[in-house]
């Protein structure tokens, strides 16, 4: 009865959930007797599913023919579902009926954090962010490329965009300060901030005023919220050619405490691109998503 | 009795209003890279206001308005609308400054009566090319 897993049971690599990557998930794709893909999570498969860059991870198998899981099976199970909530993905289990659905979410005390279908788990996350602001992360990067230049006559070197989902470890910033605007409208909401390297702001202060000034100046402070208002107003034009409908608002300066306390981040998922320049760090992040898009499924 | 602006008029007296040091500091080092003298500053528009009443009881009115839109206090437009009161004689044209580029909302600034208005960041190109509109706008009209 049920599939228990012997010392003896012979693995057959056929049943192994080789992951197949999609463009925004990968999924996992339990052939055969479940007992025998779970044999497959092993500490060092679900380290690899779990710093997967995708965000969203689906189980695919039908829950409903496969025997009932032992306890050991379900302990595997678990520890592979955990550690991906924990990276901050999102699990789809699909091909499961509600009910059942129910009961492996109890079993595995995950009560909740289960989508059963693909297009409710893509709908609902990241991956709709990916595919809404693609292009508008080369809009922006481009107004960055230009505020700098024109301002600074600073040449600045966008690297790779990456995602970071609520679990990403924030890479470690020099102390120094936020521009961060708002972008909100009737059709979309988000936030656009800048970071700026302790360093790279001084310089670009004493730049302009032609004078070395403390970070807490207000003349300091004022460049991050004025940059920020810049790069959003180079772009502005063409989001909302776009359909954005960004509407005007007030740029601010935050300045994160020294302890590491007080950091402002834009919520996530958001994407992230940092600039390399001949004045230090700097990095962009840009959280934007519509709220009345055409796209429905 | 102001002057009526020219970008030839090195002496003449120009006003910019911007609640950021950054852009503030910035137009008036462009300005003086472009051989302008007389060059004061102010936070919003309020402070502004207030700087273009007594230069006008001093007998020495500004020329000239440089002004951010968006402002504590008083913003660009409020401040647009108090000059526009002034007596002709006293005539203060403005050239705007935004980082604005959602064009109905620049039309709409142009409407309202602004003589020219430029993008931030501000460049000397761009600075130079507003201050020629507003000379080409007063010899017009003068």
């Amino acid at each position: 009865m049920g599939n228990q897993l012997k010392s003896s049971t012979v693995i057959d690599p056929a049943f192994a959930p080789e992951p197949l990557l999609g463009t925004n998930y990968l999924t996992l794709p339990f052939r055969g007797p479940l007992a025998q893909s779970i044999a497959f999570v092993t500490p060092e498969f679900i380290l690899r599913i779990a710093n997967s860059e995708k965000p969203l991870v689906v189980l695919n198998f039908s829950y409903a023919e496969a025997a009932p899981l032992s306890a050991g099976e379900l302990k595997l199970l678990k520890m592979l579902c955990k550690a991906c909530l924990d990276s901050g993905k999102r699990l789809a289990f699909v091909k499961c009926p509600d009910f059942l659905l129910q009961d492996l979410e109890q079993k595995l005390d995950l009560q909740g954090r289960f989508f059963s279908t693909l297009s409710q788990a893509l709908k609902s996350g990241p991956e709709q962010v990916i595919a809404e602001i693609g292009p508008e992360l080369e809009l922006l990067t481009k107004a960055v490329i230009e505020v700098f230049e024109k301002q600074f006559s600073i040449v600045v070197i966008p690297e790779k965009p990456r995602m970071l989902t609520p679990a990403s470890v924030d890479a470690k910033h020099e102390n120094g300060i936020i521009g961060l605007i708002a972008l909100n409208s009737k059709d979309a909401v988000g936030s656009l901030l800048m970071r700026f390297g302790e360093s790279t702001v001084l310089k670009l202060a004493e730049q302009t005023y032609g004078e070395k000034l403390p970070l807490l100046n207000p003349q300091v402070t004022d460049v991050a919220a004025e940059l920020i208002n810049m790069i959003l107003g180079c772009a502005k034009e063409e989001l909302n050619a776009r359909g954005f409908g960004i509407e005007q608002a007030l740029p601010q300066t935050l300045v994160p405490n020294p302890d590491g306390g007080g950091s402002a981040n834009t919520p996530k998922p958001c994407w992230q691109i940092n600039f390399q320049s001949p004045v230090g760090e700097l990095n962009l992040e840009i959280c934007l998503k519509r709220i009345n898009s055409a796209k429905s499924e | 009795m102001a002057d009526v602006f020219s970008i030839h008029n090195k002496a003449a007296k120009i006003l910019v209003v911007d609640d950021m040091a950054l852009s503030r500091v910035t137009g008036r080092k462009l300005l003086i890279e472009l051989g302008f003298k007389a060059i004061d500053m102010a936070e919003n528009g309020e402070i502004a206001w207030t700087m273009i009443e007594k230069a006008i009881a001093d007998q020495a009115p500004y020329c000239l308005l440089i002004s951010d839109w968006m402002m504590p206090v008083l913003d660009g437009m409020g401040l647009l609308r108090r000059t526009k009161k002034l007596e002709s004689e006293n005539y203060l044209p403005m050239i705007l400054s935004t980082a604005e580029s959602d064009a109905g909302q620049v039309v709409e600034a142009v409407k309202q009566g602004i003589a020219a208005y430029v993008r931030k960041p501000l460049t000397r190109e761009s600075l130079l090319s507003a201050l020629e509109r507003v000379t080409a706008k007063e010899q017009q009209s003068g």
